[in-house]
């Protein structure tokens, strides 16, 4: 079982393209011709979704640690795939509010912003109401945040050769938890706590 | 034990194989990735030359920039999608652009290219988006015929409703009618297994090289909603034109258009 990030984990994540052609359904490149080159190729294939799988789980595994035992707004966490035939390679779990829409924490392998390498992001998927007012509360003005669609991410980490997966974890889940609860919050307030206003709302 | 000795041997031959194979891997890309690189590219190059000018031009159909749907932002809006399809089915509502020669491309891939043939006149077909069929609630496509209902459904997010599709066919108990389930992964209908299976890809497959064969505005609005299929539900093509795609996407597209029918 792969419990780090290695070199050839490292590599697949320095470069989009490379990201692509060891991707779990990545094509062998046209003129690796050789028996002996695809079988290389296709081993690195499996190792990359292997390592993916990994960290994921490790990921997951961070979140489940921090949601407080004792809080109604929170249920178990649930594995979703959200439009796995659009983001090929993810995991997704719900932030779960009971009676209320749909919240998705979602971590996705996706290009930096710079559309060069892979990194990790993180991030909170909303009805587009939801996440407007907590961009209102939120400027996306730290550098690893942002918004995009429906989804504000809150998190993103690169990868380094040789971290263990529950460390990077750990830097992932410890970057994004303050926007999570803060988000969770803002739809679910505890009892005695106020909501945040509605977009639109006149009262102050 | 003496096969659970056999059972660990195999183990760590199985492993031994894999390690020796991510070496191979190292020292044939990540120890100079630029020679894989140009390598990479000069292969996919080789490729690109190899395509006949037929094949080209289907393969220029997704460069065109933009997409139909991109800019809008609806590139999964399954009603935008079948209001597309339904004007593309609508030879009476096209000129002499595009003409029949989609709805005759999608019978073909139906098996109907036989009944359907250039001799029958398909020229005032008009097919009907959102139709309603009374109680069944409201078909994606309505597809009328000379002597035949088609009744497309299609699903981009969602799920087909309980008895949805088997429900539209017994709303047309005395005519002829093939029901199709159009998915993105040309999955079949759960609710009425005599419905044809017909896959966004064959779509594509099907009127990429309608698209490909002429210049007019109906051609080119075709081909950017061909190019929305392509980068979104396909996984081909991307942003921009073919040198501006990624690798993977570039050998995937090229591997499609090299296996486009004739």
């Amino acid at each position: 079982m792969i419990d780090h990030v290695s070199d050839i984990f490292a590599f697949a994540c320095s470069d989009a393209q490379w990201w692509d052609l060891l991707d779990e359904d990545g094509e062998t490149p046209p003129e690796i011709a050789s028996e002996v080159d695809r079988e290389a190729f296709e081993a690195a294939c499996a190792h990359v979704a292997e390592s993916i799988q990994g960290l994921l789980e490790a990921c997951l595994e961070a979140f489940k640690q921090r949601l407080p035992v004792k809080d109604a707004r929170y249920d178990e966490v649930h594995r979703h795939r959200l439009r796995p035939e659009k983001v090929r390679v993810e995991q997704a779990f719900w932030v779960p509010i009971s009676g209320k829409d749909r919240h998705l924490v979602c971590l996705t392998f996706e290009e930096d912003w710079d559309r060069k390498a892979i990194r990790l992001f993180c991030a909170i998927y909303g009805p587009k109401g939801s996440i407007d007012a907590f961009e209102k509360a939120h400027p996306t003005h730290l550098p690893e945040t942002g918004r995009e669609g429906d989804a504000y991410y809150a998190s993103r980490i690169a990868l380094t050769t040789g971290e263990a997966f529950p460390d990077v974890a750990r830097r992932l889940v410890d970057a994004a938890w303050p926007l999570v609860e803060s988000y969770v919050d803002q739809v679910a307030p505890r009892r005695g706590q106020r909501a945040s206003p509605r977009k639109g709302s006149t009262k102050s | 034990m003496l096969y659970l000795q056999t059972l660990i041997q195999a183990g760590h031959a199985l492993l031994a194989a894999r390690a020796d194979a991510l070496d191979k891997f190292r020292r044939a890309v990540t120890t100079d990735p630029e020679a894989f690189r140009a390598r990479v590219q000069a292969g996919i190059e080789r490729r690109l030359a190899q395509l006949g000018p037929e094949r080209r031009a289907r393969l220029d159909v997704l460069g065109v920039e933009p997409d139909l749907m991109g800019p809008l932002d609806q590139v999964r809006a399954e009603t935008l999608h079948t209001r597309v399809i339904a004007w593309a089915l609508s030879p009476a509502r096209l000129s002499h652009g595009l003409g029949t020669a989609p709805l005759r491309a999608l019978l073909d891939r139906l098996s109907l290219g036989v009944r359907f043939h250039d001799g029958v006149d398909l020229d005032g077909v008009r097919a009907v988006p959102e139709h309603s069929v009374g109680s069944h609630g409201r078909v994606d496509i309505w597809l009328p015929l000379p002597g035949l209902e088609v009744l497309i459904e299609a699903k981009i997010d969602h799920f087909e409703g309980e008895g949805q599709v088997a429900g539209y066919r017994r709303a047309f108990p005395s005519r002829e009618v093939i029901t199709v389930f159009l998915t993105l992964d040309g999955r079949p209908c759960e609710s009425d297994p005599n419905a044809v299976p017909l896959s966004f890809r064959d779509l594509l497959a099907a009127w990429i090289p309608v698209a490909a064969s002429g210049r007019t505005g109906e051609h080119d609005y075709l081909a950017r909603y061909l190019k929305t299929v392509a980068v979104e539900f396909c996984d081909l093509a991307d942003e921009g034109g073919f040198q501006e795609w990624p690798w993977a996407r570039q050998i995937r597209t090229l591997e499609f258009v090299e296996g486009t029918s004739a």
